[in-house]
């Protein structure tokens, strides 16, 4: 009787692990069961203190910049699979950059108003 | 033991293990230490799978896994989530590729620290802020989070 070694098999079975855990998600996103509502969506306020619906340009470039590098990861992966692909710094401090304008959006967002009225 | 399918999956394990030390060539010793392997290694997976199919008929809702608090997605946990399963897939593809533990390179590690410090951020002001739902509809749970 031939079977593969433990290592391999436990390798398989992870990636039949992840991946499926990752197809149940993505399916989960299509069908809807896992809401992607309001993404786009900033968290500030109106004059009268209730949430505004506005679209934020924090969050549309944070996305459109974890999209871009996510897709060149995958990318560079699939020309070479036995090594992680090497990420440019440029990208990994645009990535920095990118997520640290869409904090700074939200904090400005979400604590404008415990500041303005800390200072009253 | 409440459930039928981790009973089932004791007994085949067991079952597997038993095939193993009956008729795979070799020692006693190794006979049980390849029975042991193996059955462990497939108990794990048949759990595994036990999750993702309470996860695929609902029985384990992840419906609020991109939800903040108040309702509506989060770009926070949206990136982390791209991000953990496009890195953690390429690591299982390489150890399956190269039979051993990779050098992760730095560059990797730091997009995986810029993203979940990202998420942490996010979670800290979402808790600091005293904002309400957001996106109509407040939902009743207690977590916090972006």
């Amino acid at each position: 009787m031939h079977l593969p070694s433990p290592s391999t098999l436990a390798s398989w079975e992870a990636v039949v692990i992840v991946a499926g855990l990752f197809g149940l998600v993505c399916w989960k996103m299509i069908t809807g069961e896992i809401s992607l509502d309001c993404l786009f969506e900033g968290d500030g306020k109106d004059d009268t203190g209730n949430p505004a619906s506005y679209t934020s340009a924090g969050r549309v470039q944070a996305f459109g910049a974890t999209l871009y590098i996510a897709l060149y990861y995958i990318v560079q992966f699939a020309h070479d699979p036995k090594e992680f692909p090497a990420i440019p710094n440029w990208m990994v401090v645009t990535l920095a950059g990118s997520h640290a304008i869409y904090l700074g959006g939200k904090a400005q967002d979400m604590l404008q108003g415990r500041l303005r009225d800390f200072l009253k | 033991m409440k459930s039928i399918e981790f009973v089932i999956s004791i007994v085949f394990t067991i079952g597997v293990a038993f095939v193993i030390a009956l008729w795979v060539p070799g020692t006693p010793a190794e006979k049980l230490k390849l029975a042991f392997e193996y059955g462990m290694l497939i108990l794990l997976f048949l759990f595994a799978l036990l999750v993702l199919a309470a996860i695929a008929s609902g029985k384990i809702d992840i419906g609020q896994l991109l939800s903040e608090h108040g309702g509506g997605a989060s770009m926070a946990r949206f990136q982390l989530l791209i991000f953990t399963f496009v890195i953690g897939l390429s690591f299982c593809l390489i150890v399956v590729c190269e039979c051993k533990f990779p050098d992760v390179p730095n560059s990797v590690l730091a997009l995986l620290g810029i993203s979940a410090t990202t998420y942490g951020v996010s979670k800290g002001i979402q808790a600091g802020s005293d904002s309400p739902p957001k996106g109509g509809a407040p939902d009743n749970t207690t977590t916090t989070g972006s």
